[in-house]
């Protein structure tokens, strides 16, 4: 059922029927994985864009609060003066979290590069089990509904947070049904994913493509998998029962007789803690699952463009495996001033800044690898280095907050605030940017533009750092996240006009993205034709065709080296192939990778 | 348990192993049955331990023979104790805060707890509580 | 399932003879089919999908506050079903080993009367569940909206949340009988009854007494009644007691009643004596009529008689009222016997005795529902979908081929053994 050949048959007979079949068929019903990762990636860039519209309402009010909000104003609150309700902002914080992770960054990164890269990356012609993948894309459509549908329900939409806490999650409105439905079928979706990635990871690499030959994206999608293999299940188990809570009556997070408006009552008995402690073994990780793919993408860039080998590549490797097994150990750093247990919380700050060192470790060898190299400051370079340095500024906050002492102190500010996005905008985002401009030639067989791409960079990254630096401040003051009016505390008043600065930055930052907008959707049609290795970069996907066809490879490739031989000494050409042989290359067997 | 049962013609060394274990596993639920109506539980503690001993090498058997775990290779280890320890983990976690939860309830909270109405000492029902000692030690 | 399990066919190599794609060829990492290792990894996540279900039911379990936590009698959880499931499991576990082994030697028709076998047992296995929670259904030990039946202590907010609850019985009731006269009679006068005689008497009891003892043993009897959790020899002894007591205040109302009515027919007989006198005495006097038509003035025996009457009178009735007073007093007292020798005898309780379905204490009886139903539940959904795949799989030829997808469903069903095997204990021998 998943043979190449019946694949390769269909792909055929939608290419003779009628138009919109072909579309469907090729595009839409499609078990090529290589298709799977582009719907993955536009979907997850329309709600980028939606997330991001959310993103701006926040500062709209925090910078002029109460005053009539462009957009959402006119077409929702008409009557009360374009003026938005406090729970509307309740809504915007919630959606914008959700959306940016369950529907942006996690599928952006193990959703769309996992898919494109991993079979082109380790020689393979598709994933293990190419059907199981389309519904793993289908499983986002039904969470896709749920979370449009929850925009419509009564009370605006969810808004207790991307956190859920109860015994709030539990009381309000009947989106929040519809937002931990949406969850699960995430949950679903990623679950096959995962599996299929470990399996086709270990089972369906090229000849020669040893563990330890293989990409460090590879390498990152692995153990992004195995982190989600692990932890999701325990999410989707805590989705079951917070939903039960809601609409069966029963209390696992419920604590005893809780009365509200003197009509919901709950059977009770339950703890609220335990979602807490549920949530967070899932949401730790999952941490970590929106930022490795990045390092491990990040990590091939910056020796691609620094024409060095990977400065410790095997380091790298147990790194990313620290990282993704204390992130499993932490999540307690998350429930500081949740009135849990004092001495479990001692440990999570000890295993915490455990992690400091893996991470300290892939800093100094991205470092490493950029020392002393001849560097081509290309957009995706540009973006890698951005990446680096944001993670360096947001990872050091996080080391600082992890002490319970301090984090008592800062919980719920806009620190927290600043640290998150430091880590997810300022390294995931930038790092998907990055690769984005890395990979597109591949995808679609043309460049981008690169005089565009590095603007776009350059104003991404200044504004970047106006907005979320100076919340580090905002955070330091105490300015607390989730209020929709601070300022009715007299001292925040005077925080205004920062916040104002900020709102501006955010603005300035979205319309940046206009230029990546007109770049990428430009570039498909105008961009310069790419050959099949238009960076002269050394991993399997450069050998194949650009873009590659159903199978990816016209030939079979035999690896015989790891994916980082740039400027092998006493080698003219400054890369090297995984594909190509120490000796004369046959030319019969294996097509020259440079086209 | 079926009337057309496959002649086992040539029944392998493995055909009689699966039985043995099968023998075994059902000899097992027995014991746990008899130990749950024994008097062993009257140390509850000690008959809990023991029943989870049993569920274990239950566990273990179907996974060793029934699984052919036994005769698989090295990957088993990598696949199953990261599994378990994860496992493990994530209960045992949870022990302090939920699991000993009532330890260390506020009066606040005690009060709204299901009370157990074997307690000789329990509080009068829906009597206000003083509010004016916080300070009152753990339930007992 | 059958697409995960499915094996891809692996090619030979074949280089560069096709247009533009290649079958390829790979090294593995194990030794196995991609569908097996898949379905390692897919178990692998699946214990911490149990491991989030059964670690909420240990920790909410032992956290459960004052070491309240149900026994297995108390919920109605009957110990030899689970194990008689236990059984069953194991069989369709052995019986699904045995399947996979006839598949691997090519001998179909046994590979298929074993997998049938497997899922016949699995049908039995749900089968038993089935009855099991609707023993829960129509015990009431489930979670429900508003609120479900089961109350952790026996507090007032129980007893108006029984009576309200009683009250909407005894209106359907009423509202049944008119229909049909007859048949409700014997079931509405039994909640009349337990109106008056349980829920009434409590409140009053509770409301009137000031020692937090005796409103503690009025509370937790009335709940005795209704749904048993152990033997209580205090409660037994409180309900005797009362009892006796009752008894005895009876008697003594009814002595004090006999002793009224006496007294009162006493009154009525000297009323009827002076009423007789009166008469007597006004038709003397009537007849010494003058000539003007008028009679002469009552005389002193007469005024003194009427004195008399009127003061008679009254006493009888106030001697009338103490009677309805007392009545009054006797009839809760006698509604409170009557409830005593229609329902201590009660083994099992008035819920269970009569099927009931009003509300019971049980503490924590809401916290091991809601466990109970979650594990056992996701449990039984992944039963119910290896009985699919099965389905699926019995009309096909299990042949050599297809024992692998025949090796990777067992790897499922033996999981499901596994967790069950979990289960069996926890929930049915803890």
């Amino acid at each position: 059922m998943s043979d190449m050949s019946t694949q390769l048959e269909t792909a055929s007979k939608g290419r003779s029927g009628n138009p919109i079949l072909r579309f469907l068929g090729s595009y839409v019903f499609s078990t090529d994985h290589k298709i799977i990762g582009l719907q993955f990636l536009f979907s997850s860039l329309i709600w980028f864009a939606i997330g991001g519209m959310l993103a701006l309402a926040i500062r709209w009010q925090l910078a002029f609060p109460w005053s009539d909000m462009p957009i959402f104003g006119p077409t929702l609150f008409a009557s009360e003066g374009g003026q938005i309700p406090g729970v509307f902002y309740n809504m915007l914080f919630t959606m914008h979290a959700t959306i940016m992770i369950f529907f942006v960054i996690i599928p952006i990164l193990s959703g769309a590069f996992g898919n494109y890269l991993i079979p082109l990356m380790i020689g393979a012609e598709d994933m293990a089990f190419p059907r199981l993948n389309m519904f793993s894309y289908w499983f986002m459509w039904p969470a896709f509904a749920c979370m449009i549908g929850s925009f419509f329900m009564p009370g605006f939409g969810p808004t207790a947070g991307w956190t859920s806490y109860p015994t709030l999650s539990l009381i309000t409105g009947d989106a929040q049904n519809l937002w931990i439905l949406g969850l699960i079928f995430v949950g679903i979706s990623s679950m096959i994913g995962s599996i299929n990635y470990m399996t086709t990871i270990l089972q369906m690499r090229a000849p020669g493509m040893r563990m330890f030959r293989m990409p460090m994206t590879v390498w990152a999608l692995f153990i992004t998998a195995i982190l989600q293999a692990f932890a999701l299940p325990v999410l989707t188990a805590a989705l079951f029962m917070q939903l039960s809570d809601r609409i069966l009556a029963t209390g696992f997070f419920a604590p005893e007789a809780i009365l509200v408006n003197d009509t919901t009552s709950i059977s009770g008995g339950g703890e609220p803690l335990l979602w807490q402690h549920l949530f967070w073994f899932y949401s730790h990780p999952a941490v970590y699952i929106m930022i490795l793919p990045a390092m491990g993408m990040v990590s091939d860039m910056l020796s691609c463009f620094a024409r060095k080998p990977l400065f410790g590549y095997r380091p790298m490797v147990y790194s990313l495996t620290a990282i993704a097994g204390l992130g499993f150990v932490v999540w307690g750093h998350h429930m500081f001033v949740s009135g849990m247990n004092r001495i479990l919380a001692i440990s999570f700050m000890v295993s915490t800044m455990l992690i400091a060192l893996p991470s300290g470790i892939k800093v100094f060898n991205w470092l490493g690898t950029l020392w002393g190299g001849r560097l081509y400051l290309t957009t995706p370079m540009l973006f890698s280095i951005g990446f680096v340095s944001m993670f360096i500024i947001g990872g050091l906050s996080g080391i600082v907050m992890a002490a319970p002492p301090v984090d008592i102190q800062i919980h719920d500010t806009y620190f927290i605030v600043a640290h998150f996005h430091y880590v997810l905008f300022g390294a995931s985002v930038l790092g998907v940017m990055g690769a984005i401009y890395f990979w597109y030639p591949k995808m679609f067989g043309r460049m981008m533009n690169e005089t565009m791409g590095k603007i776009h960079f350059v104003l991404t990254f200044i504004f970047l750092n106006g907005t979320f630096f100076p919340m580090h401040f905002l955070g330091a003051r105490g300015f607390p996240r989730r209020y929709a009016d601070p300022y009715r505390f007299e001292e925040f008043q005077d925080l205004l006009p920062l916040n104002q600065f900020i709102t501006l930055c955010a603005f300035l930052m979205g319309a940046a993205q206009l230029i990546f907008l007109v770049n990428f959707f430009g570039s498909l049609f105008w961009g310069r034709k790419a050959g099949r290795n238009p960076w002269n970069a050394n991993s399997l996907e450069w050998s194949a065709p650009s873009p590659p066809p159903h199978g990816n490879f016209d030939f079979q490739p035999y690896v015989y080296r790891g994916p980082y031989e740039y400027s092998h000494p006493g080698r003219e050409d400054d890369h090297w192939p995984q594909v190509e042989s120490a000796e004369a290359p046959d030319s019969q067997e294996i097509p020259s990778p440079t086209a | 348990m079926q009337t057309d049962a496959p002649s086992q013609s040539s029944p392998t060394s493995q055909h009689r192993v699966f039985l043995v274990v099968f023998g075994l596993l059902v000899v097992l639920t027995g014991l746990s049955f008899w130990i749950a109506n024994s008097a062993i539980m009257e140390n509850r503690i000690l008959g809990w331990s023991v029943m989870i001993g049993i569920s274990i090498c239950k566990a273990m058997l179907v996974v060793a023979f029934f699984m052919h775990l036994w005769w698989e290779r090295a990957w088993k280890y990598a696949l199953t104790i990261p599994t378990l320890f994860m496992g493990c983990m994530l209960v045992l976690l949870l022990v302090p805060d939920i699991g000993m939860r009532t330890d260390h309830y506020p009066r606040s909270r005690q009060r709204l707890s299901p009370e157990s109405i074997t307690v000789p000492n329990a509080p009068g029902y829906n009597e206000p509580q003083p509010k004016s000692s916080p300070s009152q030690g753990s339930k007992t | 399932m059958d697409t995960m399990a499915n094996s891809r066919t692996k090619p030979e190599p074949d280089h560069g003879s096709h247009g533009h794609a290649v079958p390829l060829v790979y090294q593995r990492a194990l030794p196995m089919s991609p569908g097996k290792v898949a379905i390692w990894l897919f178990l692998s996540t699946e214990i911490m999908f149990f491991t989030a279900l059964i670690g909420t039911y240990i920790v909410l379990r032992f956290g459960a506050p004052g070491g309240t936590w149900p026994t297995p009698a108390q919920v109605g959880v009957v110990e030899w079903l689970g194990a008689l499931n236990t059984f069953v499991l194991i069989c369709s576990s052995m019986t699904i080993v045995f399947a996979y082994e006839a598949a691997k030697s090519d001998r179909v028709r046994s590979a298929r009367s074993w997998l049938l076998a497997t899922m016949l047992l699995g049908l039995v296995f749900l089968g038993i569940k089935g009855v099991e929670y609707k023993s829960k259904y129509s015990h009431g030990i489930y979670p429900r909206f508003p609120r479900s039946l089961m109350h952790d202590r026996a507090d007032l907010y129980f007893v108006s949340n029984f009576s309200s609850q009683l009250k909407q019985r005894i209106a359907d009731e009423e509202a049944f009988s008119n229909q049909s006269p007859k048949q409700a009679v014997a079931t509405l006068e039994r909640l009349y009854l337990i109106q008056t005689g349980l829920v009434n008497w409590t409140e009053k009891k509770v409301g009137m007494s000031d020692d937090p003892q005796m409103k503690r043993l009025a509370l937790e009897s009335f709940a005795h009644q209704i749904h048993p959790l152990s033997k209580r020899p205090d409660i037994d002894k409180y309900l005797a007691d009362e009892q006796t007591e009752l008894m005895q205040e009876q008697q003594q109302l009814v002595t004090q009643q006999e002793q009224l009515e006496s007294d009162l027919a006493t009154a009525q007989q000297q009323l009827a004596t002076l009423s007789d006198e009166i008469a007597q005495l006004e038709s003397d006097r009537k007849s010494l009529v003058d000539d003007d038509g008028n009679f002469p003035e009552p005389g002193e025996p007469e005024q003194q008689r009427k004195a008399q009457l009127e003061s008679t009178e009254q006493k009888a009735k106030s001697i009338t009222e103490s009677i309805s007073s007392l009545n009054q007093q006797l009839n809760p007292i006698q509604r409170r016997l009557e409830a005593h020798s229609a329902f201590n005898q009660l083994e099992k309780g008035i819920n269970e005795h009569f099927h009931l379905k009003l509300p019971m204490v049980i503490p924590s009886g809401n916290t091991w529902a809601n466990t109970y139903f979650l594990i056992t539940g996701f449990h039984a959904l992944h039963v119910v979908i290896g009985i699919i795949v099965f389905l699926l799989l019995l009309p096909l030829e299990l042949n050599r081929r297809r024992a692998k997808v025949m090796e990777n469903v067992g790897l499922y069903w033996h999981f499901v053994d596994i967790v069950w095997i979990f289960l069996f204990p926890m929930i049915y021998l803890f």
